[in-house]
């Protein structure tokens, strides 16, 4: 029968089935990072990530609906993260689409949800799932924890590039920057509402699992952006990999 | 580690941070200068975590384009957002709510004249345009004119509801 882990260990074992899976690790991120793609390859991306992050509120919505009502501090995060998605500053995914059309593609491209891969429509419908079935705790440690506490670490290595190789302005990359700032806290919140919430042996083992589930579909969907839009133009014996 | 030393109200709060902090970050997840350091959008657009720098402004890296558009004259001031600082050396920094509050809504009222003088103009080219094909009817003014000036309305409606968010 498995004890329940004391918060320092469950937190290492949370970073570590995140981080065995990370999405740094795809073709595309390394391509991306080492300045290998082209204002093409991301506008691709582009269209695929609006619909995977574009409903992230509509993904936090539901976990919100369904946390208990004396669960005040996890409830007030959640609505906080959606609204900071959404209309805090600039909507995010209107900073994602200046990015896009900078990268050559349009508003409307982007929006138009025929223009994902049926990959990233099992990232898009995976998060609709966890969100809608899961304990809401543990649907918190697959979206935030999983998933948005990645995303500074991703941007960190990814932004740069956008400046210094491919020559967007400071603008045009807003979208990266901001995310450097606002995932880090939503991340790390995330982290503190399940360290403190997830308080049985069953409970943690279901947020390590689902953890591990969320890396392992946002690196499926950046590997899947490779092979369907980068491959053809960029082998992966170019990157150092084995093909 | 960095000593972050910080004021607000009559008060002064300190404690070092690990190296690369964001203060904004750090106050985010609770840590210190949580509860006391105000901030709103953490993207460097609403200017609520704006701090005069009174000691360690010769460490920080110059002000990136949001500070420069967001603080203006202010960065002259000594001002900086923290948000878009990362602290590697010793700090003394300063906020006023109230100053920030009434400099956002500085910045906002300009915005709004800004947005307004953009919709005339737009207005008064549709006019010209309309005047030299030589229609009157707004439902025959060419489309792309008639839409700019519709942008430009709404510009001016979603400038004004962030204000007063902001506010």
């Amino acid at each position: 029968m498995p004890e329940l882990m004391d918060q320092a260990s469950f937190r290492t074992a949370l970073e570590a089935a995140v981080k065995g899976n990370s999405a740094n690790k795809s073709p595309f991120s390394i391509a991306w990072a080492e300045g290998k793609l082209s204002r093409k390859h991301l506008a691709r991306w582009a269209e695929n990530h609006f619909h995977y992050v574009g409903p992230f509120a509509e993904y936090l919505a539901y976990v919100y609906a369904r946390l208990p009502a004396h669960l005040t501090e996890a409830k007030d995060f959640m609505l906080s993260n959606m609204y900071e998605e959404e209309i805090g500053g600039d909507r995010h995914t209107d900073l994602l689409i200046r990015f896009a059309e900078a990268c050559g593609t349009t508003g409307a491209r982007i929006k138009d949800s025929d223009n994902m891969s049926p990959t990233t429509r099992g990232l898009q419908s995976w998060c609709y799932s966890v969100a809608m079935r899961e304990d809401p705790i543990v649907a918190i440690a697959g979206l935030v924890v999983g998933l948005e506490s990645q995303v500074p670490s991703i941007y960190r290595r990814q932004a740069p590039a956008l400046r210094s190789q491919y020559k967007f302005t400071d603008e045009q990359v807003e979208f990266f920057d901001l995310h450097i700032v606002s995932d880090e806290i939503h991340g790390e919140r995330g982290y503190q509402i399940v360290l403190a919430h997830a308080d049985t042996p069953d409970l943690q083992r279901r947020c390590l699992r689902i953890c591990e589930i969320g890396a392992q579909m946002r690196l499926l969907y950046t590997t899947a952006l490779y092979h369907d839009y980068v491959e053809a133009d960029l082998p992966l014996r170019e990157l150092d990999l084995a093909a | 580690m960095p000593r972050v030393v910080f004021h607000k109200r009559g008060e002064v709060f300190a404690d070092e941070v690990a190296e690369n902090s964001n203060l904004v970050v750090r106050t985010g997840v609770r840590r210190f200068p949580y509860p006391h350091l105000t901030f709103g959008c953490g993207m460097g657009k609403c200017g609520k975590c704006a701090c005069r720098v009174i000691a360690g402004a010769e460490h920080l890296p110059e002000p990136n384009w949001k500070e420069s558009a967001r603080l203006e004259q202010r960065i002259a001031q000594g001002f900086r957002l923290m948000c878009q600082l990362w602290i590697s050396h010793d700090i003394e920094i300063e906020q006023d709510d109230v100053l920030n509050a009434a400099a956002v809504r500085d910045a906002a009222a300009a915005a709004r004249e800004a947005a307004a003088d953009e919709t005339n103009r737009a207005a008064v080219t549709a006019d010209e345009v309309n005047r030299a094909v030589g229609t009157t009817d707004e439902a025959d003014r060419p489309s792309v004119i008639a839409s700019e000036a519709k942008q430009s309305r709404s510009d001016v409606g979603s400038t004004g509801i962030a204000s007063l968010r902001s506010q």
